[in-house]
């Protein structure tokens, strides 16, 4: 599938960006199918998908370091929200999902595959950022 | 296209997992998905000729997507149905299977089983 969901630009960073994505176990099929997509569109971007618990989530965090954690709530406060972004992610489409992007907070019903890409794409520009202001 | 390859109908009501099942279907070679919906009114808004196999999601904000087993069998006899749910109780299988769906399955598949149970939807035809 190619068309605006795509992103071919090549990575400048050495570093790549991270993104964890973490869902109940019941959710497998849609967290690996999530995690595949995340990987097709933007394709320079690292995504490690796991299933489990709280703990499991803190420890991987830990593990990992990411930019971005997309998990479904409740989400243990830290280390998951000391990311650049987080999205609480609502398996049922009738709650609404919960989006930060470094301060900005908003909420969105039943969002689509396009809106957590443009957060991803926002939490690269923030890390790109970070990452020149350290340089 | 070539003949084998499989046309899906997916019905799902989350939008960002539907999306990015649909995305990951359309990786393999052999699958195809040719319309996506929402809900049971959207999907009574779609053309059915030419589908093989409606993988269901039942949980739908507007009714239960059970219904839509026999309505894509009706509207298309050629289509086969796999329902894949989160809450995949006896009741729920038995329903499905009872409605006609040739495959259940739990939304826990790791997603290169329900790659293949689609497969074998498509073929049990």
């Amino acid at each position: 599938m190619k068309g605006i969901l795509h992103d071919s630009e090549e990575p400048r960073e050495a570093t790549k960006m991270k993104v964890l994505l973490a869902l109940e176990a019941e959710y497998r099929t849609y967290l690996e199918a999530l995690a595949d997509a995340i990987r097709e569109f933007r394709p320079y971007i690292e995504v490690v998908a796991i299933t489990g618990s709280s703990e499991e989530l803190e420890a991987e965090t830990e593990r990992l370091d990411p930019q971005l954690v997309i998990c479904s709530p409740p989400i243990p406060e830290n280390p998951v929200d000391e990311r650049l972004a987080l999205i609480e992610l609502s398996p049922d489409s009738a709650r609404p999902t919960s989006f930060r992007v470094g301060e900005r907070h908003w909420q969105s019903g039943n969002p689509t595959l396009g809106e957590i890409l443009s957060v991803v794409d926002e939490t690269k520009g923030l890390f790109r950022a970070s990452r020149e202001q350290g340089s | 296209m070539d003949k084998d390859t499989k046309r899906i109908l997916l019905v799902a009501a989350h939008n960002a997992f539907r999306e990015a099942l649909a995305a990951r279907l359309s990786q393999e070679e052999d699958l195809e998905v040719v319309w996506q919906a929402g809900s049971v009114a959207d999907t009574r808004d779609i053309h059915l000729d030419g589908i093989n196999v409606a993988v269901i999601d039942p949980l739908l904000p507007d009714g239960d997507g059970m219904v839509l087993i026999r309505e894509v069998s009706v509207a298309n006899p050629n289509a086969l149905a796999l329902v894949f749910s989160h809450r995949l109780d006896p009741a729920v299988y038995h329903q499905a299977l009872g409605a006609g769906a040739v495959e259940v399955l739990s939304t826990a598949t790791p997603v290169e089983d329900f790659i293949n149970a689609i497969r074998r939807t498509g073929d049990s035809g």
